[in-house]
């Protein structure tokens, strides 16, 4: 699971209201290196809940990640391939996400999150 | 919304304009002529031209097209039956579609169902409600359940046979047929043909390609005075009349003509393709699951998303995950998810998606990130508001779920897609046999239903729908 999509994912349990997003991250990131896109990066740039990617960054121990974006990140190369170091090329293969506030664990093997919800928690 | 917009033609025309525009293309469809293809016409050919139209992705096969002439005597006189009632006409329908020559020609069954359906439509004109409509889908279903008896006894019943003297006429017309063809046409189409040959046959003596060992592939449409055997072998000897030193053969053959009689219209291209243009796309090791789409049909979906850069695209019932997966490589600049509930189609989807990336960062090229999760598409673990784009292929209820589950299981899944898009921009683009429950659905003050048709899908009468949504509920 890509750092990107835990920035998107949030926890959908019945009654799990406020504090369910960002989910805690566990696990040892992993380096799979692909083709940088600036164009796909600027634009994603602004999607970015940048609390929550500082967050995921502290769980897992990703040190790379600057304390705050530069000014006009968009146009910013050296930013932009730093980011999609972190967000595309850093996977969590075994791990966790977990809920702040109703501490549902949600594993995350072979880099598949397993988001499925049991029969009492819809 | 009175018509009930069926095929796929517009969006070969579309993707053929819009990858060709450099090369200033001329596109034609008339469905009436040619169902399931489009005509095209460049102002120029070379190689390079060939190698941008084997990355299409709407399309199957390409054809050098020749042109069109009319064999007169080669239609069955059709039984007299000037009956204006609406129940002989699909009677009558039935009955051509049992009679057809090549039952499996779906072109011809779109354009008997097309007409039934204009009659149907043009009684109801004045009536704009949409429960007309839904009562129109379900009544059609209830006449399929004909039995297999029941419509052979029925074609027996109306079937007339060709005296010796029509069919002598027809044959005999069909012997001289490629001569009616004009000599620039013909040159044109072996032109084209032959700069396939030379580039993708790797033929390279220009002597052996002004003589190719051909094989005649016809299809039909129609009742003809002849079967399609005779038609085949009548058409690949008026071939060898026309060129004398060109010879047929149903296995080595380096040129494919095909034929296709649409009634009395005989229309000739010479095949510039070996395999299917669209499937070449995807990975032929790809894992497929038990109803996976056709990538041609996936294209179709996303382009009507129209994903704009930097969007959110969730398939909640990704299956094996063809639709992101294509996502990913066509329209690259979105971010995607691939989410189902069962576990094996969830770790093929991994395995499609680890397929795909790992050539990517061979090849040094890009594909946009694709998740995969394992969720139930009742409830979904993004924020309210938050998706751009859903687009699924959602249970049909034959192989995957069941009809009676359906009923229970489409207005929760269309609540929690609602939840999860973003107001007025957010759009959903379902496929899916269960019309009715999405009709049921778009009904409501939460969707706007923005467009919808049907296209063939293995016999099936299958609904594309593409719904905005208007607020939450």
């Amino acid at each position: 699971m890509r750092i990107l999509s835990h920035n998107m994912l949030m926890c959908n349990v019945k009654g799990c209201g406020a504090g369910n997003f960002p989910l805690r991250l566990a696990g040892t990131p992993v380096q799979n290196e692909s083709e940088f896109n600036q164009e796909f990066m600027s634009h994603m740039y602004s999607k970015l809940d940048w609390p929550a990617l500082k967050q995921a960054c502290g769980d897992v121990g990703i040190t790379t990640l600057p304390e705050e974006p530069p000014a006009n990140p968009e146009g910013n190369q050296e930013f932009l391939k730093t980011l999609h170091d972190i967000i595309i090329d850093t996977h969590i293969q075994q791990g966790s996400l977990t809920c702040n506030n109703c501490k549902r664990v949600y594993p995350i093997n072979n880099g598949i999150p397993n988001m499925l919800l049991n029969e009492n928690e819809v | 919304m009175n018509w009930v917009e069926k095929g796929l033609e517009w969006i070969a025309a579309e993707e053929l304009k819009m990858k060709l525009k450099e090369e200033k293309v001329q596109v034609y469809v008339d469905k009436n002529e040619l169902p399931g293809r489009v005509l095209f016409s460049l102002q120029q050919w070379n190689p390079s031209i060939l190698f941008l139209l084997k990355k299409l992705q709407t399309i199957e096969h390409l054809f050098a097209y020749v042109g069109k002439i009319t064999l007169n005597h080669s239609l069955l006189p059709s039984p007299s039956s000037s009956s204006s009632s609406l129940k002989d006409s699909i009677n009558k329908n039935d009955n051509n579609n049992d009679n057809n020559n090549d039952p499996r020609d779906d072109s011809e069954v779109q354009v008997k169902e097309t007409e039934v359906e204009k009659q149907i439509l043009n009684e109801q004109k004045e009536e704009k409600d949409q429960n007309e409509e839904r009562k129109r889908i379900n009544s059609k279903d209830k006449k399929r359940k004909r039995t297999k008896q029941e419509r052979k006894e029925h074609s027996k019943q109306i079937r007339i046979e060709a005296t010796p003297e029509q069919r002598s006429l027809g044959l005999d017309q069909l012997e001289s047929a490629a001569s009616l063809f004009k000599e620039d046409d013909w040159e044109n189409a072996m032109k084209i043909w032959k700069t396939f040959a030379q580039v993708t046959k790797g033929i390279k003596n220009l002597e052996l390609l002004g003589s190719p060992i051909f094989r005649i592939t016809a299809k039909s449409a129609g009742n003809h005075v002849f079967n399609s055997i005779e038609l085949g072998q009548r058409l690949a000897d008026s071939v060898v009349k026309r060129c004398p030193s060109w010879r047929p053969s149903a296995k080595q053959f380096e040129l494919e003509i095909s034929a296709y009689l649409r009634f009395d219209v005989l229309h000739l291209g010479f095949s510039v393709t070996d395999t299917s243009v669209s499937l070449s796309q995807v990975d032929p090791k790809r894992n497929l699951g038990v109803t996976a789409l056709k990538p041609a049909i996936a294209y179709t979906m996303l382009h009507m998303a129209k994903i704009e850069p930097g969007e959110i695209v969730v398939d909640p019932m990704a299956g094996c995950g063809t639709i992101p997966q294509l996502g990913s490589s066509n329209f690259p600049l979105a971010i995607y998810f691939a989410g189902d509930v069962s576990d094996i189609a969830v770790e093929k989807s991994q395995q499609n998606q680890m397929e795909m990336d790992t050539k990517s960062a061979q090849n040094k090229t890009w594909n946009a990130p694709c998740q995969v999760v394992k969720w139930n598409g009742k409830r979904l673990p993004f924020a309210s508001d938050s998706v751009d784009v859903i687009a699924t292929d959602m249970p049909f209820g034959k192989r995957i779920g069941s009809k009676e589950g359906n009923v229970e299981l489409y207005p929760a899944i269309l609540r929690e897609f609602n939840r999860v898009l973003k107001p007025t921009t957010g759009r959903a683009v379902i496929l899916t046999q269960e019309s009715r429950l999405i009709f049921n659905q778009a009904s409501t003050d939460s969707w706007k239903l923005n467009r919808y048709f049907t296209i063939n899908q293995g016999g099936l009468d299958v609904f594309l729908f593409l719904l905005f949504k208007h607020k939450n509920e």
